[in-house]
């Protein structure tokens, strides 16, 4: 099952992310949004760590770059930490939102418009499947006697 | 034309992301190839060897940083999980039921293993939140901080599992339970190299890649203790 850690700023953000979790779940992911308020926390666990496991353990972050994200310090927090651990990041941007600096360089995000973003998950969970394929795809490997020819997607890499 | 700055840069990003994600130094005995004692042995050759589009070095609106970072990172997990396959495999390794994953059960098997210095501790990444919380009521103190498991003022680095080097049970090693050469030296272990295909004119020909020899010449400088309960 592919681990989605979902990472947000601010109310709006936490709604669009529970919306996400629930459509990523249906799908059969193991998505987890980082919110005080999240389901998927056992009651009585320690919050901060149980954030910190499900991000070590997560093949993927979604950010949800809307407004809130620029002005909180865990969501902040949570990309520089992602980033530290080597847990590749998409970025799920508002289409009037800029992306914060630590996401400037990062993988092509999946816009949306505030108005509908659920129409934009299905886009976002093909990224998903293409990124964690791509990360797993190139892992050091024992070389065989011809390059790999598993192609690259060049869209991903676009400014 | 080929933007030759761009692709030294990107190669510099490859090394130095293999670089600072590499576990292998800090885990077991890392030695320079030496023609004298090591010709007879095996090497293979682990790393990258992929066709990447020619057009991303000849565009300036493709920025292919963020993919030469993840090739530097992914060789490092490939060789962090080719040393953890070679450890869970060996069958002379000693192996220990963990009846409950507390901090006195772990440092009784870590004591069995002598002494501190050079011990190195893989943990499964389910124990996380236990090992920070439930092992500091435990020990009535912090004992995971960081990346260091502390055990008696000594301070042992700790690797923790992830979605990409995926284990179970926790593996103790000293680091003297192997030996992995490399060729030619422990700062030019990674060898990168970018051409044009001579089969793909639209593509690159990438090959990043380390060879090595690694072999465990002392199955019992490992403990592989296997938790009974999960989370």
């Amino acid at each position: 099952m592919l681990s989605v850690f979902i990472c947000y700023g601010g109310p709006q953000g936490e709604e669009i992310g529970n919306r996400l979790r629930n459509f990523l779940r249906r799908e059969g992911f193991d998505a987890f949004l980082a919110s005080p308020r999240s389901p998927d926390i056992p009651a009585g666990l320690d919050f901060s760590k149980e954030i910190e496991r499900k991000l070590r353990d997560a093949h993927v972050m979604v950010a949800i770059c809307d407004s809130g994200i620029l002005s909180s310090q865990y969501a902040l927090h949570e990309i520089d930490m992602a980033k530290q651990l080597g847990v590749p990041i998409i970025p799920f941007r508002e289409e009037n939102t800029k992306l914060p600096s630590a996401l400037q360089k990062s993988w092509a995000p999946v816009v949306f418009k505030l108005s509908s973003p659920g129409r934009k998950f299905r886009r976002l969970q093909i990224e998903i499947y293409r990124l964690v394929l791509f990360k797993l795809e190139f892992q050091g490997k024992l070389l065989g006697a011809k390059p790999s020819v598993v192609g690259i997607p060049p869209k991903l890499l676009r400014s | 034309m080929l933007n030759r700055e761009k692709i030294h840069h990107c190669l510099e990003l490859l090394k130095e992301n293999y670089v600072q994600n590499s576990v292998i130094t800090r885990v077991v005995e890392v030695i320079d190839y030496d023609e004298n004692q090591h010709r007879d042995l095996d090497f293979l050759k682990l790393g990258i060897w992929t066709y990447v589009p020619k057009e991303w070095f000849l565009r300036t609106d493709v920025f292919p940083d963020l993919v030469f970072i993840e090739f530097g990172r992914g060789i490092a997990i490939g060789e962090e999980k080719y040393l953890i396959e070679q450890i869970l495999n060996t069958k002379e390794v000693k192996q220990k039921m963990l009846a409950e994953v507390n901090y006195q059960n772990v440092v009784e098997a870590i004591k069995e293993m002598g002494i501190f210095s050079d011990l190195v501790i893989f943990a499964p990444i389910n124990h996380f939140v236990r090992m920070h919380v439930d092992w500091m009521k435990e020990a009535g103190a912090m004992v995971v901080v960081g990346n260091e498991l502390i055990v008696e003022a000594n301070r042992i680095p700790l690797f923790w599992s992830s979605k990409y080097v995926d284990f179970n049970d926790f593996i103790i090693v000293h680091r003297s339970f192997g030996r992995w050469i490399v060729k030619p030296s422990i700062s030019e272990r990674l060898s990168v190299q970018i051409v044009e295909s001579s089969e793909r004119r639209d593509k690159m020909e990438l090959k990043a890649q380390t060879v090595f020899h690694f072999d465990i010449i002392d199955p019992s400088q490992i403990l592989i203790l296997k938790p009974q309960q999960t989370e």
